[in-house]
């Protein structure tokens, strides 16, 4: 009887065009967006080498620090621009029509740097030449000193240009050594895909309640079909509840496949720990729509809409259209997210992703299995009742 | 005969309104009992407290002589239930309907092979085994509602307006179906508010009104209630009021109505009516463009019993 | 009069859908609002930094921690969060500053710094301030002493270069204006097209479409009306859309740029109202309408550079968004940004993209003819 049900849970499930079209297709859909408008974000954020001009006058010509220190910053494999010597005229139509982030103009033995806007490269291209700058400022400084020392100590046949070129190998030699302690895994953009799944599960939470709606008598002819039959209602409901969530699990296996192996999502390294999470996310997706289909008296349409309507919602606040939202709300307001199933999920695919220890993955599985929990028994209570007020 | 089902002192209110007020029926084994009422007569609601999905207020039911309950399992499996809504899934073909729901009902795959397709053959769905629910017209989709309801070959069936918005031809086959199922053996209970159906197919009638049994027994036992036995009606143009005084004062005449043409003669007895109005006709010298003769039918038992039409 | 009132009652019912996009639509942009100050002087780019100093309070460090936040925004984050914050680029830096840091200074020793980063340009550009400034600390300690040093490495590490910007735009505000007319498309597709689908959808349902055929309605005059009031319905949203655009940039809107932005959007409401058609003319199926003017306002916003900054898109994404008519009309909005002149020339491929628009409006509008046409009962 039970195996009866489950295969004809499964079947109509199935062939539920619509359904299978927003718990299968539509998060497959949507991540192949992801993946086309999102693939290029970080790459963009790393520091890049851009171009710069500098106008070819009589003073940058006759200026041998700065000519050889811009030369040596845009050659090599360290380069941090790309330099075009060119005339002023030049150089004002290339910033202008954007080829360049900035132009040098020496109008004395210090240049002026030009650009058209604020931003991250011009504040890098003035942190370059400053330190041109610095390090002309050091050496006149030390020279000064070093002269002064040698005079003092007696020491009157003075080398200048060796002093000179003694403290420039210093300033080169003086490298600071640092040392990197950040985790390893920094693409914020896989948190996107994460709360897709999250979504996903959340979707799911339409096949529970399709399914149980089927089971109900006060919820339509098909549910009062069945329970006048000797069938007893907890093996129906029961075979329901585990077609449909078997078919989400499957659902989202098929999410994470296709995110993992086609748009090569890092996942982090625990498969294992990938599997248990995403069991307990249709788990909970489930447990909502089965709680959504028992509680609420209404057409089948407005619960896929309430359904639809409170996934979107905690996709939101855990950070789908931004993952910002979801950080902010962590920092400030950590029980919001502690509630949110939809969080809990994207949190804890993150944190197998980012973190090496597993307290807090942990801590999102027990309150996924919680909610789910709460919203079955909340479900089982109203389920049992086998008659009815009013049908 | 047995008592298949014993209802006794049902009462049902919903809120405000009593759907169903102290009623109290049996249905007989092997017969077709009809429930006769207009629509809001509570004929649905007696169904759904019959089979345990509603609570209600007073009374008790009783099932091949045990108490009717949600969890009384071994009771649920005799009965077969043909709802007024059609209760089949969109997802699935014909075959793969009645399979389910019979299912529910029946765990031997073998034999439950068998049932599907007597369920089939009864309703007359053979060429349509591979359809889906959107693909039928409506006659064929309650045909299918049907099966679903009966393919376990229960002994107590409710259809509850199984022939609401049906073709002729559908109606027929479903009536017919409905008669098959009894000589095999069923016991029936049939709600609707065609009176023509129940004039049809069965044997017994309890006519419902407000939640209240207004009368019951087998049709002629009903029929007799009206207090006539037979009508006339004569398409007469322009008729003097004299000849409808006249014809009033005639042995046996129980009323006489003149309306649109249509004269309309009720009867208290019925034998030689219609030969002695024709004669009286022919001796005025009057003409007529039609004339016959019907017997009462359950709508003028209502319309005697309420006052009111049956239709609505 | 009929046909109009019956239309508006449909869109009052779906009114909740309009809302919802409509609320989207303003808070993305809020979120996008970082400041609303008029830069029109060059500013430093500041990452966001945190420093966990170990070291006592010696001078050294302090002037270095001094340094730091003249060049940075320093925030406070807790410990355990730190990790959090790296990721979601709260920070993009974390220097630790060990307690042996100015006495290895002062002994020749080279500290080690440990840090955390979120390694993009901000977290790069930090390690660069502080190698500068540690560098310069290592030459000058084997010349000055306590305050002298200290002072000598803040002035030095400050050597600072004129900076001239030509551009007298707004564009910070110009940037958070264009966001918002980028997200109109999602608005417009998701809101709007969803209604508009809908009410036909409601209106050519087979029953209802029949019914109407055989009334003694004269049919051109009512399909006039039906698209009369859709777009009606369609320009009370953009009007709506408008009024919003001015009370967020008041300063923007009123300019040149800001009446580009205006017109720009409404070629493209036209263009949207095309779609919403041709989709209520595909199928009458509402639930699949749900579904494809998802895909399609999703798909859109996503590929053309609505969400996502279409300087962040790879080019193949661009390239096949040039099939998109809300590609032309992100590329105007991403023009009018950068507009100070406005002559011919500049104005030139601002005209072109607006055809294109034109050019997809007529061709939807045609595609429905075809359609409609082929289904007529």
């Amino acid at each position: 009887m039970f195996f009866h049900n489950l295969k004809y849970t499964l079947k109509t499930i199935f062939k539920n065009k619509l359904l299978i079209f927003w718990t299968f297709a539509f998060p497959i859909i949507l991540g192949l967006f992801f993946n086309m408008a999102f693939s290029d974000i970080e790459s963009d954020e790393k520091l890049k080498v851009f171009d710069i001009a500098v106008v070819n006058n009589e003073n940058f010509k006759n200026n041998t620090l700065y000519k050889e220190i811009i030369e040596e910053l845009s050659s090599g494999k360290d380069k941090v621009f790309n330099v075009k010597y060119t005339s002023l005229e030049d150089s004002e139509n290339l910033l202008k029509d954007d080829k360049i982030e900035g132009y040098l103009n020496f109008k004395s033995d210090t240049p002026n740097i030009i650009v058209k806007k604020s931003g991250i490269n011009q504040t890098i291209l003035k942190s370059v030449i400053e330190e041109i700058e610095i390090r002309k400022n050091v050496l006149n400084d030390v020279v000064e000193k070093q002269v002064k020392i040698e005079i003092e100590s007696g020491n009157y046949d003075i080398n200048t240009e060796e002093i000179v070129n003694n403290i420039l190998i210093r300033i080169d030699d003086e490298v600071v050594k640092f040392n990197n302690k950040s985790n390893s895994n920094l693409s914020y953009m896989t948190i996107e895909y994460y709360t897709l799944i999250a979504m996903a599960c959340m979707y799911s939470a339409m096949i529970g309640l399709t399914a149980i709606n089927q089971s109900l008598p006060n919820m339509g002819s098909i549910g009062k079909r069945s329970s006048i039959t000797p069938t007893k209602k907890s093996v129906i409901v029961l075979s329901k509840a585990i077609g449909s969530y078997i078919i989400s699990t499957l659902g989202i296996a098929l999410l994470i496949l296709f995110l993992k192996f086609l748009l090569k999502i890092d996942f982090g390294s625990k498969m294992l720990y990938v599997v248990i999470l995403a069991l307990t996310g249709s788990l909970a997706g489930t447990s909502m729509g089965i709680l959504i289909s028992s509680i609420i008296k209404a057409k089948e349409g407005t619960k896929v809409g309430i359904t639809i309507a409170v996934s979107m919602f905690l996709s939101v606040l855990s950070g789908m259209m931004g993952v910002t939202l979801k950080y902010v709300i962590d920092k400030n307001v950590p029980i919001v997210n502690l509630i949110n199933p939809n969080n809990m999920i994207t949190d804890g695919f993150y944190t197998l992703y980012y973190y090496d220890t597993l307290n807090r993955y942990w801590m999102n599985i027990a309150s996924l299995i919680i909610f789910s929990f709460i919203c079955l028994l909340i479900s089982l209570i109203s389920i049992r009742r086998d008659k009815y007020d009013s049908i | 005969m047995k008592n298949i089902v014993e209802v006794k002192n049902l009462t049902k209110e919903y809120k405000e309104l009593k759907a169903i007020d102290n009623l109290s029926f049996e249905i007989k084994e092997g017969e077709i009992l009809g429930l006769l009422g207009p629509n809001g007569s509570g004929k649905s609601t007696t169904i759904n407290s019959i089979l345990s999905l509603l609570t209600i207020n007073n009374g008790t039911i009783k099932i091949f002589g045990k108490a009717m309950k949600p969890s009384a399992y071994d009771i649920k499996k005799k009965i077969g239930v043909v709802f007024q809504d059609v209760a089949v899934f969109d997802e699935l073909t014909v075959e793969e309907n009645i399979d389910y729901f019979c299912g529910l009902y029946i765990e031997d795959k073998k034999i439950r092979k068998e049932y599907v397709q007597d369920a089939i053959k009864l309703v007359g769905l053979e060429n349509f085994k591979k359809f889906y629910p959107k693909q039928l017209s409506g006659g064929l989709l309650r045909r299918l509602n049907i099966a679903c309801g009966i393919a376990h070959k229960p002994k107590l069936i409710f259809l509850d307006e199984p022939t609401v918005a049906v073709d002729p031809q559908s109606r027929n086959n479903i009536l017919e179906g409905i008669k098959k199922l009894r000589d095999n053996g069923a016991t029936i209970c049939y709600t609707t508010h065609y009176m023509e159906e129940v004039e049809i197919i069965c044997d017994r009638v309890i006519i419902l009104d407000k939640g209240k049994i207004l009368a019951s027994g087998t049709l002629d036992e009903l029929k007799k209630l009206a207090n006539i036995e037979e009508k006339v009606t004569i398409e007469i143009k322009d008729l003097n009021e004299k000849y409808v005084n006249e014809i009033l004062s005639f042995k046996n005449v129980d009323s006489v109505v003149y309306n649109n043409n249509d004269l309309i003669i009720s009867y208290k007895k019925g034998k030689d009516n219609l030969t002695e109005i024709i004669e009286y006709l022919k001796s005025k010298k009057l003409k007529y463009d039609n004339i016959f003769s019907q017997r009462p039918t359950l709508n003028d038992v209502f319309l005697e019993l309420t006052g009111k039409e049956l239709r609505d | 009069m009929t046909v109009f009132k019956t239309i508006l009652k449909i869109i009052n019912k779906l009114k909740g859908m309009i809302i919802l996009y409509t609320v989207m639509l303003v808070s993305i942009t809020l979120l996008n609002q970082t400041s609303n100050t008029n830069v029109t002087n060059f500013e430093e780019s500041k990452p966001d930094i945190l420093i966990v100093n170990k070291d006592t309070n010696d001078k050294l460090t302090n002037g270095f921690i001094k340094y730091l936040k003249k060049h940075s925004n320093v925030k406070k984050i807790k410990e355990d969060k730190i990790d959090d914050a790296i990721f979601y680029r709260d920070i993009n830096y974390v220097v630790y500053i060990p307690d042996s840091f100015s006495s290895d200074i002062l002994n020749g020793k080279k500290p080690i710094i440990d840090y955390k980063a979120s390694g993009d340009y901000y977290s790069s550009y930090t390690q660069m301030l502080i190698e500068k400034y540690i560098k310069i600390a290592l030459i000058y300690k084997d010349y000055y002493k306590d305050d002298e040093l200290v002072n000598k490495i803040n002035k030095t590490v400050e050597s600072n270069i004129k900076v001239e910007m030509t551009t007298k735009l707004d564009t910070n505000a110009l940037n958070i204006t264009t966001v918002f007319f980028n997200f109109l498309n999602y608005a417009f597709l998701a809101g709007c097209v969803y209604s508009i689908s809908m009410v036909l959808s409601i209106l050519k349902e087979k029953n209802v479409y029949k019914r109407t055929i055989i009334s003694s309605y004269n049919f051109k005059k009512y399909n006039s009306i039906v698209l009369l009031t859709n777009f009606f319905v369609i320009f009370a949203m953009y009007i709506i859309y408008m009024i919003l655009s001015i009370i967020l940039f008041k300063k923007i809107m009123f300019t040149t740029n800001g009446i580009m932005f205006m017109i720009n959007s409404f070629i493209f409401m036209l263009c949207a109202l095309s779609i919403g058609f041709l989709i209520g003319n595909i199928t009458q199926n509402k639930n699949a309408i749900g579904g494809i003017v998802n895909v399609v306002a999703l798909g859109t916003s996503f590929l053309c550079g609505c969400f996502v900054p279409i300087e962040y898109l790879p080019d193949y994404v661009i390239n096949i968004s040039k099939i998109l008519p809300t590609h032309y009309f992100v590329m105007n909005n991403e023009l009018i940004k950068t507009l100070e002149v406005f002559d011919y020339k500049n104005i030139k491929p601002l005209i072109q993209n607006s055809l294109v628009l034109i050019g997809f409006t007529i061709g939807f509008i045609i595609l429905t003819k075809l359609l409609s046409k082929k289904k007529n009962i």
